[in-house]
């Protein structure tokens, strides 16, 4: 199957992004164990798995496959392992690279791939580990491509922010060599905390399409895989998750769910302040028992209470990292790393995932992932002493009633507190008194307000004096009134 | 052949000139050595590649250790040589010493990188 050049592309950026983290994590275990950098070596590798088995990159998610064998028997050695294990890890990783590199479909060269697999499974017969046994099938398909946006971590974003908004301030108050020296730093934070857009819709979804079907085919099954989702715009993280989780899903719904024919139906749309995404399909639906059973065996939870577990609280242990029903592991599931991953990468935008299932009639998985407003109405003034124009959210309404007079030029750090602010005549500006039926504030302006639509630049925590927004492509600061008080 | 020699506390790589030229890693590869021998590689190559030497053997059966970041380095000059355009590309012999068990183990594996380019002697 041909891609197009730009995602093939955007796989490989990915990919090799990937596998720098791979690489770091995997140096980082080895030096001191520790759990967030195993879950994100296992993470990583098994969405590269998946990303790469999508765009034909088979060879690729041959490797990765040996490279997961590899990693389970590090783990079953708690990570201590020889130099030269340690060596063939890092030679797995460099050979994905090359493989990367190469063109789809084209010839490998001098690359000996079955070779390197036999040595792979020659170290792996000398350490005499006992790995799960593998089930035989299938070969090859679906795809996903994740946002090409630098990554970064919701918890730094959040860090980041409130410094970017004073970088801003800076930046926006300071004249000469210093304005341009401080614009840099105030584009490099705002490149890593604010906004970053992405549409979603069918066209970002309807290429699983032909993967899914190919799956499906490998496995003997057929699919009807039918996408219907509304055009939306969210940021990239949202759309990455979202492409995470149409991976993962649609994957389980084809492996776990569809006995021999069936229909998998992907929808999302927006609903309140969320996207939510539906995966649904008609096949024989989860096996709860046989969940309570393998939570017993992998020693979650006593017999007893197993018993006494909901199906809610099955779901959840059927997220958690490395369970699977499966005790046997093939290339495409059984290392119960999917679900983990989509709840992991869900739950970090303050989503969530849940599933609903009837015997023999199908698994309704939906995953609901706040998404920011992109714009929001505002008045827009301008301040005496502030360089640029200051909104206020349209919740806020303008009121005759006396209000506390701000000074927005002094509070920002613009200019010092004026000793005549406020006196009528001694300070250019006209107050205007603005409430949101709770608290009310008045700032001087120097001309009357107007509406406008602030586009959301920079979202910043709720303890922010505000955020940045464009309004008419000129950025301007979102003021948050209760924080000016 | 005109490419600066490592020599340091427990490593040392010389480059000795001859038909074929051959490049000579003795003692323990560490990550201390990893900057020092990514040049040295890439330098090799730059010089092996402009003279159209056909062959350069790499003896490393007096190399006991080799961390994993020089290994790194010496796939990635591996990489390089394939990458290369044709007339720029040269094959590397390997002499090797099986008695040490990093190389044992690895030496084949390394091999598979480029099947045309590299062959390993015991």
């Amino acid at each position: 199957m041909n891609f197009p050049d730009e995602l093939v592309q955007q796989f490989r950026q990915v990919a090799l992004g990937r596998l720098d983290r791979i690489e770091s994590a995997w140096g980082n275990i080895l030096v001191h164990v520790n759990d967030e950098a195993v879950t994100e070596l296992h993470r990583e590798i098994h969405t590269l798995k998946g990303e790469s088995r999508v765009l034909g990159f088979n060879d690729v998610n041959v490797v990765c496959h040996k490279l997961e064998d590899l990693l389970e028997v590090a783990r079953s050695k708690g990570y201590a392992v020889d130099e030269d294990f340690d060596l063939t890890v890092n030679m797995a990783l460099r050979f994905m690279a090359m493989l990367v590199r190469k063109k789809v479909g084209s010839q490998l060269g001098g690359i000996d791939l079955p070779g390197f697999v036999k040595q792979i499974d020659q170290l792996l017969s000398e350490l005499r580990v006992e790995l799960p046994a593998r089930r035989s099938g299938a070969m090859m398909a679906i795809k996903v491509p994740e946002a090409t946006a630098v990554r970064v971590p919701a918890a730094l974003r959040q860090r980041l922010g409130p410094i970017a908004i004073d970088a801003f301030i800076e930046y926006a108050g300071a004249k000469g060599t210093r304005r341009n020296r401080l614009r840099q730093s105030w584009h490099s934070l705002r490149d890593l905390a604010g906004v970053q857009r992405a549409i979603v819709g069918e066209g970002q979804v309807a290429k699983h399409k032909s993967g899914a079907v190919a799956l499906a085919r490998d496995l003997g099954k057929t699919v009807d895989v039918v996408f219907e989702m509304d055009t939306t715009e969210v940021t990239t993280e949202v759309l990455a998750v979202l492409d995470v989780a149409v991976l993962h899903l649609l994957r389980n719904a084809i492996d776990h769910g569809v006995v021999e024919r069936g229909r998998v139906r992907i929808a999302g749309s927006m609903q309140g302040d969320r996207f939510v995404l539906v995966v649904e399909d008609d096949g024989r639906g989860i096996q709860f028992d046989r969940v309570r059973t393998r939570a017993v065996e992998m020693g979650l939870v006593a017999e007893a209470a197993a018993r006494a577990l909901d199906e809610a609280r099955l779901v959840d242990i059927m997220c958690q990292p490395g369970f699977s029903t499966r005790s046997v592991v093939d290339d495409i599931s059984g290392r119960g790393v999917g679900l983990d991953v989509v709840r992991a990468r869900v739950t970090e935008l303050e989503g969530s995932l849940t599933a609903q299932s009837r015997p023999g009639q199908g698994t309704t998985w939906t995953i609901a992932i706040p998404v920011p407003a992109m714009t929001v109405r505002a008045h827009v003034l301008r301040a005496p002493g502030v360089p640029f124009p200051v909104a206020l959210d349209a919740q806020w309404t303008i009121t005759d009633e006396p209000a506390r007079l701000v000074d927005v030029s002094a509070i920002l750090g613009l200019t010092p507190a004026s000793p005549t602010f406020g006196i009528p005549g001694a300070v250019m500006g006209q107050p205007v008194q603005f409430t949101n039926g709770q608290t009310s504030i008045a700032f001087l302006c120097e001309r009357d307000p107007a509406p406008g639509l602030a586009r959301r630049l920079l979202v910043t925590p709720p303890t922010t004096i505000g955020e940045v927004v464009l309004l008419d492509s000129v950025e301007s600061l979102l003021v948050r009134p209760e924080r000016l008080l | 052949m005109l490419v600066a020699s490592i020599l340091a506390a427990d490593f040392v790589a010389d480059v000795l000139p001859g038909d074929p030229p051959e490049l000579r890693l003795t003692g323990s590869a560490d990550s201390d050595t990893t900057v020092q021998l990514t040049s040295l590689l890439s330098s090799l190559h730059d010089r092996l590649s402009a003279t159209r030497v056909p062959t350069v053997v790499l003896d490393i059966t007096s190399l006991e250790l080799m961390c994993a970041s020089a290994f790194n380095a010496l796939t990635g000059w591996l990489m390089q040589i394939a990458d290369a355009p044709a007339h720029a590309r040269y094959h590397v012999r390997i002499r090797s010493n099986p008695t040490i068990p990093w190389q044992r183990r690895t030496l084949m594996t390394l091999s598979c990188f480029a099947t045309d380019l590299i062959s390993v002697e015991s």
